[in-house]
C-alpha cells in the first residue's frame, strides 16, 4: 500500500493531508511553520483539545509526503467516519456553527484567529462536533477582519436559516454549492420577516446586497480599501453570529416518520421480540462499525451503539433524523452518528474531480448493517429489485440483519393501496433466492405475532 | 445599506490604511463582505466595548458592597 494525498487536500498552502499505509497524516509547510508553532506553543492547542473542540495529533517522525516544502508531519487521532454538513439534521449543523464560532472566540484569546470556516472541517467525534484541519488556525494581526466571515455565512448561517424559516430539505442546497449556500440565493428564498431578525438582516441580507454592489473589480478600477476591524469589533461580529444561529429553530413534529413507532400497528410485545433477536445477532457477529440504514429515530440504533459499535443511524425524514440526534445529544452519546441520507440516491463523490466529498459507499464497508423494515420500502415503495437491493448492502458491509415484511402486512398493504400490484416475486420465497446470490443465510427467525421473518446473513464476497 | 457602508468608511478613515498583516489568506475574503464586516463591526464592536464597561462598573459596586457587608475577621 503506498502513499497519496487526500483529495481534498489542496487548498491551504501550509500543509495538506496524506494517507500512508492507511494512516492518515498531516504535512505542516514551512510557509504554515509559524502559526502552527503559535497554536502549539501559545497554548490554544492544549486549550481546544481540552474543550473537545479540536481533534488531538502528535508529531511523527517519518518520511515528509513533500519534503521540498515540509516543515513537519501530524499523526491526528483516527476519526473513524467522515460525514458532511449535507447529511446533517438541522440540530447538528447548528451546533456544527456554534462550535466553529466558539473556536474563533478561543482562538482570540489566544492571539489567533480562524482562517477558514468550512462547515466540512467539522466532524462528529464521538458526537461532539470537532474541528478536524489543526492548520485552521493562524496569528492574528491586530486590525484584521474576519477572513472567513463570508465562508461562515454561506456554510452554516444561510442553510440554517432556510431550513428554519423556509423548508429544512434545502439543507440539501449544500450538496449543490460546494462552498456553502450562495447569499444572494438565499436572500432570494427567504421570507420577507427574516429581514427582522437583526442578525439574519445583517449577516444574510445586507451582506448579500454589499457582495452584489462590490463584486468584481473592473480592469482600470482601483481596488476596494481593506481597512481595520478593532478586537472589539471582532468580538461583536462573532456574538452576533452566535446570537443568529441560537435564534434560529426548527421542530421537527410535522414530518412523516418521526411518529412511526407510535402510529405503527405493531405490538409491544412483538418490537420487544425483534429487540431481543437483533441484540443477540449483534453479540454474535462481533464489535465493529454498523450501518443502521432506515435508522428512523434510532431505537435499534441503539442496542448496537450501547454494545460500543459505532452506529451511523442513516435515515430519509430529517425530522426522524432530528429527534435521534437531539436524543443521541441528551444522553451524551459516543458512539452513534445519526444522518440524513436517502438510500435511493446515497450521497456521491462532490467537489473537485468528483473527489473532495467521499460518496457514502467509499466511507465503509461496515462491519454490520441493519436494515429493519427497509426492504418493503425500497423493493415496493422504490421499484428496487430485490437483486439489486442485496447487492447494494452486500457493498456496504460483511453483515447483514435484514427484515422481509411481506405482502400481507398492514404496512405493505398500505404501499400498494395507491398503486398497481407490479411485484410478482415479492414474497419469502422471492426475496430468499435473490438474496442467496450475495450472501449466505445464517440464521433465521419469524417474529411472533406478525408475518415479518428476521435473517441474519453473511456477503459471500471477500471484504478486505 | 449606503449609509452603513458609508458610516464605517467614516469610521475607518481615522485608522492606517492598507492591507492588514494577514500571513496565508487562499480564501477570498470578498471585498463587499470585507467592507460590510467592517461597518458591523464598528457597531458591534461598541456594544461589546459597552457590555465589558457595564460589567466592570457592575463589578465594581458588588466588591464595594461586598466589603461593607463583611465582618472585620471573617475573611479566610
Amino acid at each position: 500500500m503506498g502513499s497519496s494525498r487526500s483529495a481534498a487536500s489542496f487548498r491551504d498552502p501550509s500543509g495538506f493531508v496524506f494517507t500512508r499505509q492507511g494512516t492518515l497524516y498531516r504535512q505542516v509547510n514551512r510557509l504554515g511553520r509559524d502559526d502552527y508553532r503559535a497554536m502549539m506553543d501559545g497554548g490554544l492547542y492544549a486549550r481546544l483539545v481540552g474543550k473537545g473542540l479540536l481533534v488531538p495529533h502528535e508529531e511523527v517522525t517519518i518520511p515528509a509526503e513533500r519534503a521540498d516544502t515540509a516543515y513537519c508531519i501530524l499523526r491526528p487521532q483516527t476519526i473513524p467516519f467522515i460525514s458532511y454538513p449535507y447529511e446533517w439534521c438541522f440540530g447538528q449543523l447548528q451546533d456544527a456553527a456554534l462550535a466553529t464560532l466558539r473556536i474563533a472566540r478561543e482562538a482570540l484569546e489566544c492571539g489567533m484567529t480562524l482562517k477558514d470556516a468550512s462547515a466540512y472541517n467539522i466532524q462528529f467525534v464521538a458526537g461532539r462536533p470537532t474541528l478536524m484541519d489543526s492548520l485552521s488556525l493562524e496569528v492574528y494581526h491586530a486590525g484584521e477582519p474576519w477572513t472567513a466571515y463570508r465562508q461562515f455565512c454561506q456554510h452554516f448561517l444561510a442553510p440554517l436559516a432556510l431550513m428554519a424559516h423556509r423548508d429544512v430539505r434545502l439543507s440539501q442546497l449544500l450538496r449543490v454549492f460546494i462552498d456553502g449556500v450562495p447569499l444572494d440565493l438565499a436572500q432570494r428564498l427567504l421570507p420577507g420577516r427574516t429581514r427582522f431578525d437583526f442578525g439574519l438582516l445583517a449577516h444574510i441580507h445586507l451582506h448579500a446586497a454589499a457582495q452584489q454592489r462590490y463584486s468584481g473589480t473592473q480592469p482600470g478600477r482601483p481596488a476596494p480599501a481593506r481597512g481595520r476591524m478593532s478586537r472589539a469589533g471582532f468580538l461583536g461580529i462573532l456574538d452576533s453570529l452566535s446570537a443568529a444561529v441560537r435564534r434560529l429553530t426548527w421542530r421537527p413534529e410535522k414530518t412523516a416518520w418521526a411518529d412511526y413507532y407510535r402510529a405503527n400497528k405493531y405490538s409491544d410485545q412483538a418490537m420487544d421480540e425483534k429487540a431481543r433477536i437483533v441484540a443477540g445477532w449483534l453479540e454474535r457477529i462481533g464489535p465493529g462499525m454498523i450501518w443502521d440504514l432506515g435508522a428512523n429515530t434510532g431505537r435499534f440504533s441503539r442496542l448496537s451503539s450501547e454494545r460500543g459499535n459505532l452506529t451511523i443511524a442513516c435515515d430519509i425524514d430529517p425530522g426522524a433524523v432530528e429527534l435521534n440526534y437531539q436524543d443521541c445529544r441528551a444522553r451524551a452519546e459516543a458512539h452513534c452518528l445519526p444522518l440524513v441520507m436517502d438510500l435511493t440516491n446515497p450521497s456521491p463523490g462532490l467537489g473537485w474531480e468528483g473527489a473532495e466529498r467521499m460518496a457514502l459507499l467509499e466511507r465503509g464497508p461496515a462491519h454490520g448493517v441493519l436494515a429493519l423494515a427497509l426492504v418493503h420500502h425500497m423493493a415496493i415503495g422504490n421499484n428496487v429489485p430485490l437483486g439489486d437491493l442485496a447487492r447494494f448492502f452486500s457493498r456496504c458491509g460483511r453483515w447483514l440483519i435484514v427484515e422481509f415484511v411481506p405482502k400481507n402486512d398492514p404496512q405493505v398493504a398500505r404501499l400498494l393501496s395507491s398503486r398497481e400490484d407490479i411485484f410478482d416475486s415479492y414474497n419469502l420465497e422471492g426475496f430468499e433466492r435473490a438474496f442467496v446470490q450475495t450472501f449466505a443465510i445464517r440464521q433465521r427467525q419469524s417474529l411472533p405475532g406478525t408475518a415479518r421473518e428476521l435473517f441474519l446473513m453473511e456477503a459471500t464476497h471477500d471484504f478486505r | 445599506m449606503h449609509v452603513l457602508l458609508l458610516s464605517s468608511v467614516t469610521w475607518m478613515a481615522g485608522l492606517p490604511a492598507g492591507g492588514s498583516a494577514q500571513g496565508l489568506m487562499y480564501l477570498d475574503p470578498g471585498s463587499g463582505s470585507i467592507l460590510l464586516q467592517l461597518a458591523l463591526a464598528a457597531l458591534l464592536g461598541v456594544a461589546v466595548i459597552a457590555r465589558a464597561f457595564w460589567s466592570k462598573i457592575k463589578a465594581f459596586f458588588a466588591r464595594l458592597a461586598g466589603r461593607s457587608g463583611k465582618e472585620p475577621g471573617d475573611g479566610k
